[in-house]
């Protein structure tokens, strides 16, 4: 697994949103798979360079939205989804296309980004 | 009378001993930290070559230290202390050294952050099987104490008195370095398991710190995984060479418990053994992260002839020590059987032969390798040869030397009085000769073999002329070394030729114009 979630700071966007909606699209695109295990809050927040507290505001709240569970000795984990979403093959092309459209405009993906984010409604 | 440890120290060997430490540690920490922050250069780069310096510093600091002082008497009596510090100072550089190198990377603000939500656990970037030889030779060095422990003190006969004294009569390592005198296993063994635990304490908690510190800001979190598993790796070679250097000093000093049968065995298997360490590289190749995939003609040349260049230095350095081992071997035998004269003239000649075959084989696989390269080029379209002279300076310091050790090597007694050319002059004139002719050709060849590389002329007339310069630097140092280690064994002049072989050839060589080389493609 290779899955990556970014954190921009000058973002107006909250950090713990930002790393609770990128997991939350993970999981719901199916990239993390259930029973799949999340680093530790200790970890992640090391490797992103932001406090604790900020990574684990992130999975408690991803944790009320039912799409991981803290066990204690398993550590987290993300749960079985009920209804994945089903991703339309048009969707997926179009996206394919904004990316090669980026690359030959030499946009980098966090530019790209956060056009997309400000379309967000 | 043998004395034990005197314990009367003072505080000056612990100020001086911090003190060096200190400035050591200072200029390491200066300089990992401008590796670091070089400015202009991509933080991939600066990391893999902040990486490799650490790695490298680490690596001499550690194996530096003459363990064989555990058990000589030197005439100024060393203190418990002292004898202390020496045992903790594989492991002590090893840490001091690699935690520099962890915490030196600059603290770059990056507003984007990216992290992988892949669990790390320690074990995911640990190289298991290298891990497992690294603790097979820890066993081995922690067992090993037991016949060290068994080993009596042992005392001259003119400091004993006349008193009966155990045979070390097998004891090679002592009748090499001349001491009269050692210490007891009882004192030597725990100075040995304090240096064994002091390099696994250290390379445990480097080891943890690697696998749990933050990433280097800068370079991706697949590269900073990556890098992870690098360092790793380096640290436990590292390890592994350290335990390798305690191990045969432990077989020497239990030589009268082992006998010298066992210490045949185990020299060899730690050359081969330090060999494996030497290749054991990373799985995946740190090093090209981040470069063109399509590497430039020039630059595939270069690696080709720093590749041949590196196996085969490689090799010497093997055959050397593996040369100097079947002499001594010869000496010892013959020694025994026709007396130390006959013996010194058979080792001496077998020593030039088998260090003139060295040599000539040194040669004839570089030609090979550029033979391969000629007929590599043969398939596609070949152009003319283009090559230059070196500069005359070159050409005259290699004759100088060339000239030096020949007139050394048949009239030794010029530079050591008393010294006798043991060897027929005959076999002399026949390996000086051999060289020589050997040498020529392969100058000849390598200005006219052609060469694959769709390269400029300047950087063909480069490789051409590094080729060159090998071949004259190999030649000198051998004519030079042939005398120093046969004849005289003068310490000077076997420094002057291990200096030769060491002279890179950029010093000597201008490397082509830079520029040019981002034009040219493969």
């Amino acid at each position: 697994m290779s899955t990556q979630i970014s954190v921009d700071l000058e973002a107006a966007t909250a950090p713990y949103e930002q790393i609770r909606s990128q997991i939350a699209s993970l999981i719901n695109l199916g990239e993390l798979a259930a029973g799949s295990k999340l680093p530790t809050v200790r970890a992640l927040a090391t490797d992103l360079g932001v406090a604790a507290g900020t990574v684990a505001r992130a999975y408690k709240e991803l944790e009320a939205e039912g799409l991981i569970s803290s066990r204690r000795r398993a550590g987290t984990i993300v749960n079985e989804r009920p209804d994945p979403i089903d991703v339309h093959e048009d969707l997926v092309a179009a996206v394919d296309r904004l990316w090669e459209l980026a690359a030959a405009q030499q946009v980098d993906a966090a530019t790209l980004k956060a056009l997309v984010a400000r379309r967000e409604r | 009378m043998y004395q034990p440890f005197d314990t009367l120290t003072g505080m000056e060997e612990i100020s001086a001993s911090a003190l060096s430490m200190a400035v050591v540690a200072t200029i390491i920490y200066l300089w990992l930290r401008s590796v670091a922050h070089r400015r202009g250069t991509q933080a991939l780069r600066r990391a893999q070559s902040h990486s490799f310096w650490c790695a490298l510093i680490a690596f001499f600091l550690s194996t530096s230290w003459d363990l064989s002082q555990f058990w000589s008497v030197p005439a100024q009596s060393q203190s418990m202390l002292t004898l202390v510090f020496i045992a903790l100072n594989a492991g002590g550089w090893l840490a001091l050294v690699y935690i520099i190198g962890l915490f030196t990377w600059p603290k770059e603000l990056q507003t984007v952050r990216v992290a992988s939500l892949e669990p790390r656990s320690l074990t995911t970037p640990f190289p298991r099987m290298l891990g497992a030889l690294v603790g097979i030779l820890a066993i081995a060095a922690s067992c090993l104490i037991w016949p060290v422990s068994k080993v009596a003190a042992y005392v001259s006969e003119s400091d004993r008195g006349g008193a009966p004294a155990q045979d070390y009569s097998n004891f090679t390592e002592v009748r090499w370095d001349g001491l009269d005198r050692w210490r007891p296993g009882t004192e030597v063994a725990p100075l040995f398991a304090l240096c064994i635990a002091g390099v696994l304490l250290a390379t445990a908690l480097i080891a943890f710190i690697i696998l749990k510190r933050r990433p280097l800001a800068g370079i991706s979190a697949g590269h900073n995984q990556q890098l992870r598993a690098v360092w790793l790796n380096r640290l436990l070679r590292n390890c592994g060479w350290v335990l390798i250097n305690i191990i045969g000093s432990e077989n020497s000093y239990a030589n009268p418990i082992l006998g010298t049968g066992w210490n045949t065995v185990s020299t060899f298997g730690f050359i081969a053994l330090g060999f494996v360490l030497f290749v054991w590289a990373p799985k995946f190749a740190v090093a090209n992260v981040g470069r063109n995939a399509k590497a430039s003609a020039f630059s595939r040349m270069r690696d080709h002839s720093n590749a041949v260049s590196y196996v085969l230095n490689s090799l010497m350095v093997l055959a050397a020590y593996a040369i100097w081992i079947a002499c001594s071997y010869r000496f010892e035998h013959l020694s025994e059987a026709f007396g130390p004269a006959r013996a010194q003239a058979a080792s001496n000649t077998l020593m030039l032969a088998l260090s003139g075959a060295a040599v000539a084989i040194y040669l004839l696989l570089s030609a090979g390798f550029a033979f391969y390269a000629h007929l590599r080029a043969k398939l596609g379209t070949p152009r003319e040869p283009i090559s230059e002279n070196l500069p005359v300076w070159v050409y005259s310091l290699a004759a100088l030397f060339i000239a030096s050790g020949i007139f050394m090597l048949y009239t030794p007694q010029t530079l050591t009085p008393g010294a006798e050319l043991a060897v027929s002059p005959w076999i002399t004139t026949g390996i000086v000769l051999g060289l020589l002719l050997i040498a020529a050709g392969y100058i000849w060849w390598t200005r006219h073999c052609s060469v694959p590389w769709e390269v400029t002329g300047e950087q063909e007339i480069w490789y051409r002329q590094v080729l060159e310069f090998r071949a004259l630097r190999i030649l000198s140092s051998a004519l030079f070394l042939l005398p120093g280690v046969a004849s005289f064994d003068e310490p000077m002049i076997i420094a002057i030729g291990v200096g030769l072989f060491c002279i890179p050839s950029m010093l000597v060589v201008k490397r082509p114009n830079a520029r040019l080389l981002m034009n040219v493609s493969a």
